[in-house]
């Protein structure tokens, strides 16, 4: 990886002329992530795996637990069996980190904030789904992804308390990052 | 007059009218999106705008077919909106007169009534009339 994706600091990395973007592969998929969101890439090493419904894991950092799903489902992907055990990329919901797992975090980009345009009405209406809204044309064409209006609200909610239920259940054991 | 840009798919023949037509366009890379439905074969970019490339195959009952390196892109347009439909070739411009237009199809295919205006007969071909706005209805209630 290049660009220091490990940490990407919590601010908004909007550049002077163009917007940045964390490019991630899940499954056969390449989506960008507006690094606005992003506060953050892990290795899945730190993750704590667990065998529940949609909740893929749990980690912590700076005290903070965080549940750890993948995009795979939503995207009805299947995980890339190159990709050893992935990454996961923490963002921002509804008011705590979620940890969003993917095959692979490739790349910090900057493209001009031109070359972002919206998805056709055709398309947008046939995904039936939300998140998916735009793509940046500049070597390629890369779909603009936003993990957390995927997911939803509910899902998340769901997700926090079911990692909440998980923590304090014997099978868990509590670490700090 | 009807005036018909016909083209084929697996050697069956439509037709779109040229007021629809927009251009002809090698296949380029197209983009797979996630979830997309059958008839989706994902999004690409044309001169700096983002088109839906469109496979009629899975709408009039055909099987799958893989692009080869014949394989064209007809873009067209409807309700100021652009999208492509993935074709095996063009052929030439047809200018018929309305009458022409038939009702019933009689293809052999599937019979995909309710993406077609109707049928006309030129030499030895039957080739369906696609109306845009009826196959943009039946892509969105896939």
């Amino acid at each position: 990886m290049t660009g220091g994706i490990g940490d990407c600091g919590g601010r908004l990395w909007d550049g002077a002329d163009g917007v940045r973007l964390l490019v991630v592969r899940c499954g056969a998929f390449r989506f960008a992530l507006p690094t606005g969101l992003v506060r953050g890439v892990v290795s899945a090493e730190e993750i704590v795996p667990l065998d529940l419904p949609d909740l893929e894991g749990l980690m912590w950092r700076d005290g903070e637990l965080i549940p750890a799903t993948r995009l795979h489902p939503l995207l009805h992907s299947s995980r890339s069996k190159e990709s050893g055990d992935g990454h996961g990329v923490l963002v921002h919901a509804e008011g705590r980190l979620l940890c969003v797992m993917v095959d692979e975090a490739m790349d910090l980009v900057e493209v001009p904030a031109e070359s972002i345009v919206p998805l056709p009405e055709l398309v947008k209406r046939a995904l039936k789904v939300d998140g998916l809204e735009s793509a940046t044309l500049t070597d390629e064409l890369l779909l603009i992804l936003d993990p957390v209006r995927l997911l939803g609200t509910e899902r998340v909610a769901t997700l926090v308390r079911a990692a909440a239920v998980a923590v304090n259940s014997d099978s868990v054991s509590e670490g700090r990052g | 007059m009807l005036r018909l840009i016909a083209f084929s798919l697996d050697g069956e023949w439509y037709g779109l009218e040229v007021s629809h037509v927009r251009g002809i366009e090698p296949e380029s890379q197209i983009s797979p999106v996630p979830r997309a439905p059958a008839w989706l074969l994902g999004v690409f970019n044309l001169h700096g705008t983002i088109l839906p490339a469109i496979d009629l195959r899975p709408l009039l009952g055909m099987a799958d077919r893989k692009k080869n390196d014949a394989t064209l892109l007809l873009i067209f347009h409807w309700e100021g909106n652009l999208a492509a439909l993935r074709v095996d070739s063009v052929d030439e411009m047809y200018e018929l007169p309305r009458s022409s237009l038939e009702p019933q199809l009689a293809t052999g295919s599937a019979d995909p009534t309710e993406l077609l205006l109707g049928q006309v007969r030129v030499r030895d071909r039957v080739i369906g009339v696609i109306d845009p706005d009826r196959l943009v209805a039946a892509l969105v209630e896939e």
